[in-house]
């Protein structure tokens, strides 16, 4: 399924998808237990994807299903997408809770060949300014599988360590256990 | 500070066809107490006995013996070209004792089978001449790990590292080189690496020795343009266990700083 080549102006980055994405998907109607799969060609926001200038429909489509994910699936309060021409990926842009700052996650088909080099372009190029300056760029990846599950990882620049001391003692507590084992046979 | 026991430093590593070996036991603890450098131990355990577990040589990756002989810590030999090797007196005197060595195992494989034999009903005793109770290849070599390595060649000099040698194949390799300058980026943080094949990548990175402490990384070094497998990727993460350590991608081009970026699984 081809998008239209319709009247988009083919901007890319966030302002404008600020006011021409966020949908209240929320007692849409007819989706929940619509025409079987027909109601996707339907949703509304399925079709404002589509017209955005982004040539992958792949791509769009696992958007789409990482999207619902993020607001149905997982109850996030604001979920908005955007297309990035320069990259030709439609991001979304998102916010776990009313308190929480925006992050960025990027739909992508499992099937998509990702190299280094892409990734990084795309951490620099989709990544929101940072309120921090020292903070790394960072996005979230979200592929999305044939089955359509989606398994989220999140990408950072630079060397991130995960927090260190606590893994020393669950070492330790095996050996412990082990030993009490054998000596209270 | 002080160790009574450590060796002189250059350690010696010895290098042949490309493999790096450390045989003694204070050069390895050496290696891994002050240098930080891991290495793996390949020998064979005994089949009985309490002191079950891997053992000595340590295996040393390319990587590794590279940064410990540009750092001076220690020198690759290679092994002695025919015509240099040990006089003939020593010679003679090893080859003495590896003969007496197999005189007595001999013997003492004679009396294991001749106590056995007395276990066995008479009716079921094979009949018939014997074979040698211990064939020669079945030869025990004891190598007495605390004794001093070979002597240092008076010029030990390290091999071209971009060019490929006998006994340094990877010299030049692109792989080798994009791991190494890796390798030597993060040993300067001040963490420890180790080979990383058994989690699919090229080292291991942990933020303190390996015996002590989980990794904290899986690092990887794909050559420029190679696509990464998301399958992996998801695979991985759907098989949940102990997949919460980083997989650091990294870039170390040859002229240019390293770029790293981290993938860790979990839910945004």
């Amino acid at each position: 399924m081809e998008p239209e080549a319709g009247p988009v102006a083919g901007g890319s980055g966030p302002e404008r998808g600020a006011s021409a994405g966020w949908q209240d998907a929320r007692g849409g109607g007819g989706w929940a237990g619509g025409a079987g799969g027909n109601w996707m060609v339907a949703h509304p926001t399925f079709t404002e994807m589509m017209s955005l200038d982004i040539s992958d429909s792949a791509q769009i489509y696992a958007a789409f299903l990482v999207y619902l994910d993020l607001l149905e699936g997982r109850n996030w309060h604001e979920v908005k997408y955007v297309g990035l021409a320069e990259l030709q990926l439609i991001c979304l842009h998102a916010r776990e809770r009313e308190v929480d700052s925006q992050q960025v996650v990027v739909p992508v088909p499992v099937h998509i060949s990702l190299s280094h080099e892409r990734i990084r372009e795309i951490l620099q190029k989709a990544s929101l300014p940072q309120d921090k300056p020292d903070t790394p760029q960072s996005v979230t990846l979200a592929i999305v599988e044939s089955d359509s599950t989606v398994v989220y990882y999140k990408m950072t620049d630079g060397f991130v360590m995960p927090d260190p001391p606590d893994d020393t003692e669950d070492v330790d507590n095996k050996q412990w256990r082990k030993k009490r084992k054998k000596l209270f046979k | 500070m002080g160790d009574p026991e450590a060796p002189p430093e250059p350690l010696v590593l010895a290098l042949q066809r490309g493999r790096v070996l450390v045989w003694g036991a204070a050069a390895a603890r050496a290696l891994r107490e002050r240098h930080r450098v891991c290495g793996v131990l390949v020998g064979a355990p005994p089949r009985r006995g309490a002191a079950r577990g891997p053992r000595l040589p340590l295996q040393l990756l390319p990587e590794e013996a590279r940064l410990l002989a540009e750092t001076g810590a220690a020198v690759l030999v290679p092994p002695p070209e025919p015509g240099e090797g040990p006089p003939p007196a020593a010679a003679a005197r090893y080859a003495a004792e590896l003969a007496q060595s197999f005189a007595e195992q001999q013997e003492a494989a004679e009396g294991q089978r001749q106590a056995r034999l007395q276990h066995l009903p008479p009716n079921q005793r094979p009949t018939g001449a014997p074979a040698a109770a211990l064939p020669p290849r079945a030869l025990l070599v004891q190598l007495p790990t605390a004794r001093e390595g070979p002597a240092l060649p008076p010029t030990a000099a390290p091999p071209d590292w971009g060019r490929p040698a006998p006994h340094w194949p990877h010299g030049g390799r692109p792989g080798h080189e994009r791991r190494y300058r890796v390798y030597r980026d993060l040993w300067a943080r001040g963490l420890h690496l180790t080979a990383g094949a058994k989690f699919g990548g090229d080292f291991l990175v942990y933020p303190g020795p390996p015996e002590r402490f989980h990794a904290a990384a899986v690092a990887l070094c794909p050559p420029p343009g190679a696509p990464l497998a998301l399958g992996a990727l998801v695979a991985a993460a759907r098989l949940g266990t102990h997949v919460r350590k980083t997989l650091l991608l990294c870039a170390a081009p040859a002229g240019g700083a390293p770029a790293y970026t981290s993938l860790q699984w979990g839910p945004p």
